[in-house]
């Protein structure tokens, strides 16, 4: 009597844990982001490997912290900011990543991380209203130049990427950035201060500020840039000196489906889903051989970020470092705002 | 210190309303001089003209031969008493007291004194540190009195200031105030709808209706000899007898009256006014200064000091007489139903003008 | 005689069931209370508590390390002190505004006295951040208000309205004004009118029975109306944040600020601890000052 029902028990589990063995669940940001990394990688994905691919939503690295912390992770592959998953990587709360499954190739150094790995860029650019500004400026140096191109600045109200701007300005070469130089960063900024009528918050602002000629010059994102100039705003921007910061992947410390995950992150970053999500949001992908897949139109080609030709005018930001160092220069950012 | 103050022709109008319709008065230096009045009948209006508060559409009022009316009411120097006191809750009974003075500019020494002199006037000077809300009605009203008197105006105003007190204390401080303007003699002009009040202390009371003085003359003489009908309804307890005039005489239940000195009947409407205490129950005798009136009595009202009884006469009409209640007087009372003959003296005899204010 | 003996009799007669009477009012009393109570509790008590607790953990260790950021770094003294001296601005605008127009309406007879006071109020019906917006649209580079006066050339560059303190103090000001008007104005319309016309009778002219008899009188409103206008500004975040032009750090935008960089609620609540602080040391300023109990029991 007894053994049938243990027989069923252990089918029953069985059961289940192969169809867990089967799921991966991602959480991102929502939105029409999610909404396109859905359509390009996480229905492609599930079908390819046979696999179920969930979909959750974060707001951030204190989810993730919460989860490992208290010992009970559901996700097995995360979206966050480059230096969130740098900063997430120094307290421990991702698995490393297993190199021999993901292949990281085409993908830039600064990008690929023993605990993490980039999966999407978007441009910090110089952009300017065309109504106001008849020449726009063509590099940061231009961009601190008040005489030659006079008008109203506005940069972000954040130390990330505006420290890179302000060196680039003062003349220190791309390659080298870093370690950026504190001190000179925040004196270059100090001088073009008076000049800024607005510190920024958040990407919706950037571009009313741009488009209503609140401000003559702005340092914005591309994508944000690029949809409201298809929108016919007043604004034009370049990819000269643009500064390239990513979104990345990581699993979390403990995931269900841990290896899953690995081949799941594989599969995100190859050439082929890198370039089909630019059919679907105007990010760059973080994979280069995703131009050569031509799965993207010659003619769109040009205006993503990460094209070569784009590519070659432009920095990529290095999340390491903010991640050590980025709390402190928020701080000291405020501290030279308030003055 | 005391001066005179000559109203001329003020008038005052609300809309379609007229507050005072070209009232004229003098008064003399040091006279107590009351507006009596019901509500609506201007006399705060008339008040309220002489401290500043109001300003009149016309007409003139002189303080010892100066046009005030043009003066803004801080110039004027006259003191008031609030019909709600007014007292300042922010501040104890000596700054109260002391206010005026310290617009005077008096020093702070000086000042507490005099504070204190005013308020030992109104036997308050224990008080002087009390806050306001720690008084009582009697006592703030006292140093409402305090306060209005400390700087010594010329004229005194005083709007109801014992409107608010119970029947007792009010009669208490009626004396008081009188008393009060007896020993410092500055022109006082009060305003009260309280005819009791009015005869108590004034030495004349000027009857105001509808935005006019009907009446003004000395307590005796309102009561005893009212020029006027609505003077002598409001001022005191009121019969009014309808009177026939034949050939000259006044006749009253076809018996011709016979008439005070000075009260001659002439012609038009007239009525008789009879008070209810001054009317007698006769006994069988003949009691010929009286005037007789004949009737059944009806009711009897107890009322402590005194007894009403109420009288129909023959036309009808229906009048009251009173009585004290000494134990005598009580067993003397006559029954209601019983005829009675009622006599009203010869020099008590009051004809009034119907055609007035009828 | 026999009220007599019910007098005597009545210490016993009834007592025990009077008494009960007597104690099942009093404990209705207290039950009709306690939905208050708990709503305090959950509401204020714990969440305070919990905020206090929290503002001792950092990265999941109980520590300082909140407390020390705010002396390590000058920003917060800064921001701190822009609070303070932002809200005392706001404050101090709201009364040169307020008062007249809480005086103007204590003067009023009732019915225009109500008219006037719906124009105080009726900007409450409208969210904050519509409102706020509203005066970005007005201040901004080619906002109406530069756009007209540019217009009829009384200036030729842009004003910097907005983006700025300037914009920050308009916007809040406007935003607090009903705030401070509302209670002023219930205490001036109980100022009894007679009090000033007793002052001007006595020798004071209308200036001087204003500041010797209105403006004491009028001052449980007016602090009452000042401290709400103050300690509202001091937690002011929407305003700031969109008219300020990020150059105007409030420490509520701090707090949100440090919990999104340091992914840590504690970052954020020493910051609400300390802000507390400030606001307990300056009701008991006010308090020493003035005397809270006097003015509100007055």
């Amino acid at each position: 009597m007894h053994l049938p029902i243990k027989l069923t028990a252990c089918a029953v589990l069985a059961l289940t844990t192969a169809a867990t063995a089967q799921e991966v669940t991602v959480a991102s940001w929502g939105g029409s982001y999610q909404a396109a990394q859905s359509e390009a990688m996480f229905k492609p994905t599930a079908k390819e490997l046979g696999i179920t691919v969930k979909e959750a939503t974060l707001s951030g690295l204190a989810d993730i912290r919460l989860q490992v912390r208290s010992g009970a992770v559901e996700w097995d592959v995360v979206d966050l900011g480059a230096t969130d998953c740098a900063i997430g990587a120094r307290e421990g709360l991702f698995e490393k990543l297993d190199y021999s499954v993901i292949d990281a190739k085409g993908i830039d150094d600064k990008m690929v991380n023993d605990h993490w790995i980039g999966v999407i860029y978007y441009s910090t650019v110089p952009a300017w209203n065309t109504k106001t500004v008849k020449a726009g400026p063509q590099s940061w140096a231009d961009f601190w130049n008040v005489k030659d191109f006079p008008g109203d600045r506005s940069l972000r109200n954040r130390p990330q990427v505006m420290l890179e701007m302000a060196l680039l300005a003062d003349g220190v070469a791309p390659k080298d950035l870093y370690p950026l130089d504190v001190d000179r960063a925040f004196a270059k900024i100090e001088e073009l201060k008076p000049n800024i009528a607005t510190w920024w918050e958040s990407g919706a602002q950037s571009v009313q500020l741009a488009k209503d000629g609140e401000v003559d010059m702005i340092a914005a994102w591309d994508g944000r840039l690029a949809a409201a100039i298809a929108d016919k705003a007043a604004i034009d921007f370049t990819y000269n000196e643009g500064l390239l910061n990513a979104d990345c992947l990581a699993v979390p410390k403990g995931a269900p489906n841990k290896e899953l995950a690995m081949k799941a992150i594989a599969k995100f970053v190859s050439p082929e889903q890198q370039a089909m999500l630019t059919q679907h949001i105007s990010y760059g992908p973080v994979n280069v051989r995703a131009f050569e897949t031509g799965l993207i139109p010659e003619e769109a080609q040009s205006k993503i970020n990460t094209f070569p030709a784009n590519l070659e005018k432009q920095i990529v930001v290095d999340a390491e470092w903010w991640g050590e160092n980025g709390n402190r220069m928020r701080e000291r950012w405020d501290s030279m705002i308030q003055r | 210190m005391a001066c005179s103050i000559t109203i001329r022709d003020v008038r005052k109008t609300y809309g379609q309303f007229v507050a005072l319709d070209s009232v004229g008065l003098d008064i003399a230096p040091g006279e107590f001089l009351t507006l009596l009045g019901p509500s609506g009948s201007g006399k705060t209006t008339l008040l309220m003209i002489l401290a500043g508060f109001i300003r009149p559409e016309a007409g003139s009022i002189t303080v010892d031969g100066d046009e005030i009316l043009r003066k803004p009411p801080h110039l004027r120097n006259i003191g008031m008493v609030f019909q709600n006191y007014a007292l300042f809750p922010h501040m104890s009974v000596g700054e109260n007291v002391g206010y005026p003075l310290k617009l005077r500019k008096v020093g702070a020494a000086e000042r507490y004194e005099r504070a204190r002199e005013a308020l030992k006037l109104v036997q308050l000077d224990h008080l002087m540190d009390r806050r306001i809300n720690q008084l009582s009605g009697g006592q703030r009203q006292r140093v409402a009195l305090a306060r209005a008197i400390v700087f010594e105006p010329q004229i005194l105003l005083m709007d109801e200031p014992l409107s608010a007190l119970d029947k007792k204390l009010r009669e208490q401080m009626q004396i008081e105030l009188k008393h009060l303007h007896d020993r410092l003699g500055m022109t006082t002009v009060y305003v009260t709808h309280d005819q009791r009040e009015a005869l108590t202390m004034s030495d004349r009371v000027a009857v105001m209706n509808h935005g006019h003085i009907l009446q003004v003359a000395p307590p005796r003489q309102i009561y005893e000899r009212p020029c006027d009908r609505f003077v002598a309804d409001f001022v005191g307890e009121s019969n009014f007898l309808p009177v026939e005039m034949r050939g000259g005489a006044a006749v009253f239940g076809g018996i011709p009256l016979q008439l005070a000195e000075g009260q001659a009947a002439g012609a038009g409407g007239k009525a008789l006014l009879v008070r209810p205490e001054k009317l007698d129950i006769l006994s069988a005798a003949p009691a010929p200064e009286h005037n007789p009136i004949d009737g059944t009595v009806e009711e009897l009202v107890y009322q402590g000091e005194t007894m009403l009884i109420y009288v129909t006469l023959p036309g009808g009409e229906t009048i009251a007489l009173r009585r004290g209640t000494r134990q005598q007087a009580l067993s003397e009372m006559p029954q209601v139903g019983e005829p009675i003959r009622l006599g009203l003296h010869r020099d008590d005899t009051v004809l009034i003008d119907e055609a007035a204010h009828a | 005689m026999h009220d007599m003996t019910a007098c005597q009799r009545g210490h016993t007669l009834n007592r025990q069931e009077l008494a009960a009477d007597e104690r099942r009012e009093k404990r209705q009393i207290l039950g009709l209370s306690l939905p208050a109570a708990a709503i305090i509790l959950v509401l204020l008590v714990i969440p305070v508590g919990w905020l206090f607790a929290l503002s001792f953990v950092s990265n999941g260790e109980i520590g300082l390390a909140n407390y020390t950021r705010m002396v390590e770094y000058s920003a917060y003294l800064s921001i701190f002190s822009t609070t303070i001296l932002v809200s005392l601005f706001v404050t101090v605008l709201c009364i040169v505004l307020g008062y007249p127009v809480a005086y103007l309406l204590g003067q009023l007879p009732p019915r225009l006295a109500t008219i006037g006071l719906a124009f105080v109020i009726v900007p409450f019906w409208t969210s904050i951040l519509v409102r706020t917006y509203a005066w970005l649209v007005i201040l901004q580079r080619q906002g109406i208000v530069n756009d007209a006066l540019i217009g009829i050339g009384l200036i030729d560059e842009p004003l910097r309205l907005a983006h700025n303190l300037t914009g920050t103090i308009i916007g809040m000001t406007h935003v607090m004004l009903p705030f401070l008007v509302l209670p002023l104005y219930a205490t001036v319309r109980n100022i009894d009118g007679d009090l000033m016309r007793a002052a001007n009778n006595m020798g004071a002219s209308p200036a001087r029975a204003f500041r010797d008899v209105f403006l004491p009188l009028s001052m449980p409103g007016l602090i009452a109306g000042s401290l709400l206008v103050f300690i509202l500004c001091l937690g002011f975040y929407v305003t700031p944040q969109i008219l300020g032009g990020g150059r105007v750090i409030m420490v509520s935008m701090k707090i949100q600020q440090n919990v999104q960089t340091y992914f840590d609620w504690g970052a954020g609540s020493a910051l609400g601890v300390v802000l507390l602080l400030i606001v307990f040391a300056i009701f008991y300023l006010v308090h020493r000052l003035a005397g809270l109990d006097r003015i509100f029991a007055r």
